[in-house]
């Protein structure tokens, strides 16, 4: 089968898009009489770039029309096989068994033309197997459909359930995502920008023009904050918006989006870890974001952050939710021992310390800031800081998970069923051993960012944390056989 | 010459696999090999090894000798910690629990069964005790952490000529740093200890930072051993052994003698073989 007939024009307009904003961009950039921006210095020149414009325009129809009519794909048996490429050709082939997720994007100006882009995720690799760029809207359901069904085997098909709607989201949460999605790692980048630029010492080295931002610092910094909430909370609507999780046999599907419409599967088999997330602004209404995470390249993944299978719900619902992917029970966590408190009370004081010292040294290549020690003041906010880091910190086992949690800003609780884990470490550093104290690093295979998807409990007991190196380890052993076992029971039934 | 024993590893363990599998076909399993697939793919199905029933002598005649004598007295400098090798407790796994609700069985055993008549668990002979490392790793480190120091330190001079310092700052900066790299050498030397456990790779090692590992064999990708241009010189050789994990994906175990390496590298994979059976993703 060819891509949709539709995805000429299209990919011909995204491609001269794409081109004339890199010629606009150098346009700007350029001083303006560049060779290829002065149009007006000589009579002939209008005449030679309206021709060069035609013929990148003919050259970009004709390889966007033979790229479209040269790509093939097919579907056997057990394959998806891909025939692409103009002069160099490439024959790919995908096993419906490796393939977790397929997904649909679509734009508005594909909606328009009734197109839409098909992606294909394996595990393996940092980006997506197959991109189908385009087909009809139709083809790509259908082709949902097609590589949901193989996937799970012909076998497994009449054993069909209806589709079970898990979440839906209501106008309500759609404002609370709005109101407590803002990006806190921008909010931090302007407070360090504004706190560095508007000292008086930045305004003497720097430029004198400089003062006027310390005059109207906190102001700017505050109109900065509420700006970047606004935009971060459109995003997150137009992201969102009409969000539906549905569970369909081995998989959650789900769709989103307003102008961006998406539409993806999460297969039940290959989750990794569940994790809950809540910053603090949504913690306070009691409110918080789910994520799933599946092995490999997960598409909409953008940096270190992983796509909420739930962009936002009440606490216990969460939970709840979080219990029909993994059935994990009542949870309570043990918080770490005391004594690790009091090391974040020596860690956060060290960095108070640095602090002084630089404001210190400022003070005495400057001589500006004489009231440097002032800085120490703000030791007051150590015992608070080093009690809200404990408090978050948290840990939970039971026969069939690890539970951890961490973090105040955003606080993660990380759900690991034991056949996901893949090593299990215990470390401690040297600031640890002074306290007894040590972390357990429990690692799956799930594509989260750096922080995402491992289960790190902090700071607990050294030898709490070792026995629970090998419980996890042991329960890891014994859940593999229980599968194990289950497995050649389903084929003993089967028989 | 390398390469002629490792074919004749290989066919070996084909013959020991394939005798195996008839044997589990003679002994009655042969009713759950209903799936799809050749032999050597569904013998995991199966979950545990075939082979594994029949007498264990037969194998240690064919497997490569251990080199487990020489190597008790060196781990016993660890003996403190020889009771994290585990086998102790010993637990049968009760038979009807395997349907119902999940119950904690306690410690996995090598030679527990799980499932009805089915043998589990790896081959003896493959496990070792707490190795350390050959010293002559040390050398390898010191040569790195001699070249860094030397590297920073030049910098280090250079900057501090600039500021009107004599070249001795810089010398001094050298030797303190050279003299905390080689102690941590020595440490780091000290600290690093493997272990081929019954179901996992256990590492320990780290001197800053101490860092205990359980690599399962079950999640173990492939395994690699690797030799670098000073290793070479050194007679050397790392073991590298990957997972699919997203953190620390990787692991691997430096300043083993090339016959070494490669003897765990086999009996590491022999070992993920055996242990295959479940979906790694």
């Amino acid at each position: 089968m060819n891509l949709d007939y539709r995805s000429v024009p299209y990919r011909i307009f995204e491609n001269v898009s794409r081109i004339a904003g890199i010629v606009i961009v150098s346009v700007v950039f350029s001083t303006g009489d560049g060779s290829q921006g002065g149009t007006e210095s000589t009579g002939l020149e209008p005449l030679v770039l309206g021709g060069f414009i035609l013929f990148g325009l003919v050259a970009v129809a004709l390889w966007e029309m033979t790229y479209v009519k040269r790509y093939e794909y097919r579907i056997t048996p057990d394959t998806f096989e891909i025939y692409s490429g103009v002069f160099s050709r490439r024959e790919r082939e995908i096993p419906f068994k490796r393939i977790q997720n397929i997904d649909v994007a679509q734009n508005v100006f594909q909606r328009a033309l009734g197109i839409a882009e098909v992606r294909l995720e394996t595990a393996g690799g940092g980006e997506s197997e197959a991109v189908l760029q385009y087909v009809s809207r139709a083809e790509a359901t259908r082709l949902q459909e097609l590589v949901s069904d193989r996937k799970h085997g012909e076998s497994q098909r009449d054993t069909e359930v209806p589709d079970n709607t898990l979440f839906e989201l209501d106008s309500n949460e759609l404002a609370v995502l709005g109101l407590t999605s803002a990006n806190f790692n921008l909010l931090g980048l302007i407070l360090v920008m504004f706190a560095v630029l508007g000292t008086p010492v930045a305004a003497e080295q720097v430029s004198p023009r400089l003062s006027v931002l310390l005059l109207l610092g906190p102001a700017l910094a505050a109109l900065a904050l509420v700006l970047l909430w606004i935009v971060s909370g459109i995003q997150a609507i137009l992201r969102y918006y009409g969000f539906r999780l549905v569970r369909h046999e081995g998989e959650l599907r789900y769709q989103r989006g307003l102008l961006q419409q998406y539409n993806g599967t999460i297969p039940l088999s290959k989750i990794q870890t569940v994790m809950i997330r809540e910053n603090f602004i949504a913690r306070a209404v009691g409110y918080g974001n789910l994520a799933i995470e599946t092995a490999g390249y997960a598409p909409g993944q953008d940096g270190n952050s992983v796509e909420s299978a739930i962009p936002i719900a009440k606490r216990d619902r969460l939970f709840d939710l979080a219990r029909t992917v993994e059935s994990v029970g009542e949870v309570e966590f043990t918080r770490p021992p005391k004594r690790a408190r009091l090391r974040y009370v020596g860690r956060y004081t060290i960095v108070v310390a640095v602090l002084v010292a630089l404001l210190a040294g400022i003070n005495t290549t400057t001589g500006t800031l004489n009231d440097w020690y002032l800085g120490a003041l703000s030791w007051a906010l150590v015992p608070l800081a080093a009690h809200l880091k404990w408090t978050h910190l948290g840990y939970y086992y039971d026969e069939g998970y690890v539970v951890t949690r961490s973090g105040f800003w955003t606080r993660q609780t990380t759900i690991v069923p034991y056949y996901r884990v893949q090593t299990v470490s215990e470390t401690q550093t040297v600031f640890q051993r002074r306290r007894q104290l040590g972390t357990l690093v429990v690692d799956t295979a799930s594509s989260g960012g750096f922080w995402g998807g491992n289960a790190v409990a902090l700071d607990i007991d050294i030898d709490e944390a070792r026995q629970l190196r090998e419980t996890v380890h042991n329960r890891f052993q014994w859940s593999l056989r229980e599968r194990r076992t289950q497995r050649i029971r389903r084929f003993e039934a089967a028989d | 010459m390398t390469e002629g024993r490792d074919q004749r590893d290989d066919n070996q363990t084909k013959d020991e696999r394939a005798t195996g599998h008839n044997r589990s076909v003679k002994s009655g399993y042969g009713s759950q090999e209903s799936g799809s697939g050749d032999t050597e793919s569904r013998s995991p199905v199966l979950g545990e090894h075939p082979d594994a029933t029949v007498d264990k002598t037969e194998h240690s005649g064919g497997a490569q000798p251990t080199q487990r004598d020489d190597d008790t007295h060196r781990a016993t400098r660890h003996h403190q910690e020889q009771e994290e090798t585990g086998a102790s407790k010993v637990t049968i796994a009760d038979r009807e629990q395997n349907d119902g609700p999940w119950v904690d069985l306690g410690q996995f055993q090598p030679d527990e069964t799980s499932v009805e008549g089915l043998p589990s668990g790896p081959r003896q002979e493959y496990l070792t005790d707490r190795r350390s490392l050959n010293p002559l790793v040390q050398i390898r480190w010191a040569i790195r952490v001699t070249v860094s120091a030397l590297v920073f330190g030049l910098v280090v001079t250079w900057g501090l000529r600039t500021q009107g310092f004599t070249s001795q700052w810089g010398a001094g900066v050298v030797g303190v740093l050279l003299f905390a790299g080689l102690i941590w050498v020595i440490l780091h030397y000290r600290r690093w200890v493997y272990q081929i456990r019954t179901d996992a790779i256990y590492l320990e090692r780290g001197v800053v930072t101490h860092a205990r590992t359980l690599v399962p064999y079950v999640r173990i990708q492939h395994v690699d051993t690797s030799r670098s241009p000073v290793e070479r010189m050194l007679g050397l050789s790392t073991l590298v052994v990957y997972t699919a994990g997203s953190r620390g994906a990787d692991i691997s175990i430096p300043g083993l003698r090339p016959q070494d390496a490669r003897d765990l590298q086999r009996r590491v994979k022999e070992l993920a073989i055996e242990a295959k059976g479940d979906d790694a993703l």
